[in-house]
């Protein structure tokens, strides 16, 4: 339900909310199935988010404040694009300090710098 | 790329719709992604609705409501946390209150009421919902959900039935022994054998189930204590001494009234309002019948004056029948008392 990718759910589950807020950076207004065409284009192909745990996590996010959205009617439909909000650039900020510094302690953790060296 | 027409639109909204997804939001997002899809990886002689069908079984693993539980999941329990926080502190809350209302009551100290209700309603309309939502989030399946809610519930009513009694309420004894019954007849037996099929669980609920049967059983032993021989024999015989003193008071009181004659209105005045009280009395009247009655005959002994006749204690309507013989033989005391005083004058 989470994200389908190469890399195990248990590994990236947690880090839709991150990727999310990361792409819509710098006053980007995006809508879902654009995000899931960036992220895999971006990873090629390494992951790919699954319309199951994207709208619910896009949803989330906009209960909390993190994002705003915009409605465009296109003929009979209705396309939200989502825009990040002041509190969401802080709440990203946050996020990806706090993965990255969970990526060096987990480096530091499974010795991965000198498993690399002695390959 | 293919351009998606007006009815291909309508026939996705309808089958989102009839897959069950009632959020508006969820549902446009839903159809703008198909679309989407559609329109950049359908070939333009391509089959729409086999392509649509393969399409939308990418969103979900079994049905697509799961889109709209997982959403509803998120936004309800954003609050989790603060949740648990607050379960916390009225759980706090409500023993101390608890506590010092029972402190407060055995001493017989004013506010022991408030405080005891207090605790109660923090631990019955707050504790107890807030811990049933939190385990429905963290327990998903519903053998286990319907033995949670049942248990809460018997524990509320439980606790209502203590706290009527506490506070000398109607009903106090149907809610409390209604609840102990159902828990003990309903609530173990389920318990058992929902939690004895798992394995994991298995060894626990015998222990638990073993706790709870004990308690239940001593519960209701303690319910159905009665006094030793010892206190009834000691009860039976108190009453027939106090049968024994009222006989004995009435018969002096008849010779005195045969003796003496009839000295005034006023004389003959206070004796009818003893009898008429007596009569309420022996018939078990409405307290607020009996309360008028009790006045007229303070008033009337306060008119007299004498310090040897006792004024009526109004509390104790409260507390009738049990205490009926106790109002009687003042009654009759006083009009003895009375009946000697005119004697002497």
């Amino acid at each position: 339900m989470y994200i389908c990718s190469m890399y195990s759910s248990e590994l990236i589950k947690g880090t839709l909310k991150t990727i999310v807020l990361n792409l819509l950076k710098d006053n980007r207004k995006m809508y879902g199935y654009e995000i899931t065409q960036e992220v895999k284009k971006m990873t090629s192909d390494k992951i790919q988010i699954t319309e199951g745990a994207l709208y619910p996590t896009l949803h989330a996010l906009e209960k909390q404040g993190d994002l705003i959205t915009e409605k465009v009617y296109i003929g009979k439909r209705v396309r939200k694009y989502y825009i990040l909000t002041d509190q969401g650039k802080v709440t990203m900020t946050d996020r990806v300090n706090e993965f990255a510094d969970f990526m060096k302690t987990m480096r530091f953790l499974l010795d991965l710098d000198s498993t690399v060296q002695n390959a | 790329m293919r351009s998606i027409t007006d009815d291909e639109i309508d026939f996705i909204l309808a089958d989102i719709e009839r897959k069950g997804i009632v959020t508006e939001d969820v549902r446009y997002n839903i159809l703008d992604h198909v679309c989407c899809i559609i329109e950049n990886e359908l070939p333009q002689n391509g089959n729409f609705k086999e392509f649509y069908r393969n399409t939308i079984a990418r969103f979900y693993k079994k049905e697509l409501l799961e889109i709209e539980r997982e959403t509803e999941n998120l936004l309800t329990f954003k609050y989790y946390f603060a949740m648990k926080r607050t379960l916390k502190i009225i759980g706090l809350l409500s023993v101390i209150f608890i506590l010092l209302g029972a402190v407060f009551k055995a001493m017989h100290w004013p506010g022991a009421g408030v405080i005891i209700v207090s605790g109660f309603f923090f631990f019955c309309f707050i504790f107890i919902p807030l811990n049933i939502i939190l385990t429905f989030r963290d327990d998903k399946k519903a053998t286990n959900r319907l033995v949670i809610t049942l248990g809460m519930i018997l524990t509320t009513t439980g606790i209502f039935g203590l706290l009527f009694k506490v506070m000398h309420w109607p009903l106090a004894n149907i809610l409390f022994q209604g609840s102990l019954a159902v828990f003990g007849l309903v609530f173990i037996p389920l318990y058992f054998f929902i939690k004895t099929r798992n394995p994991e669980t298995k060894f626990n609920a015998i222990i638990n189930t073993t706790f709870m049967v004990a308690a239940a059983g001593m519960l209701f032993t303690l319910l159905q204590l009665r006094p030793s021989h010892h206190t009834e024999n000691k009860e039976k015989m108190m009453i027939e001494t106090q049968s024994f003193v009222m006989q004995q008071l009435k018969n002096t009181n008849k010779q005195l009234l045969l003796s003496q004659e009839v000295k005034s209105a006023e004389h003959a005045n206070f004796i009818k309002i003893s009898k008429q009280l007596l009569a309420q009395l022996d018939e078990n009247n409405a307290p607020t019948a009996l309360l008028s009655s009790i006045n007229e005959y303070n008033e009337k002994i306060s008119e007299i004056g004498d310090t040897s006749l006792k004024s009526m204690d109004k509390k104790s309507v409260d507390y009738l029948p049990e205490n009926s013989y106790i109002l009687k033989l003042q009654i009759i005391s006083n009009e003895n008392a009375y009946l000697c005083l005119a004697n002497n004058n």
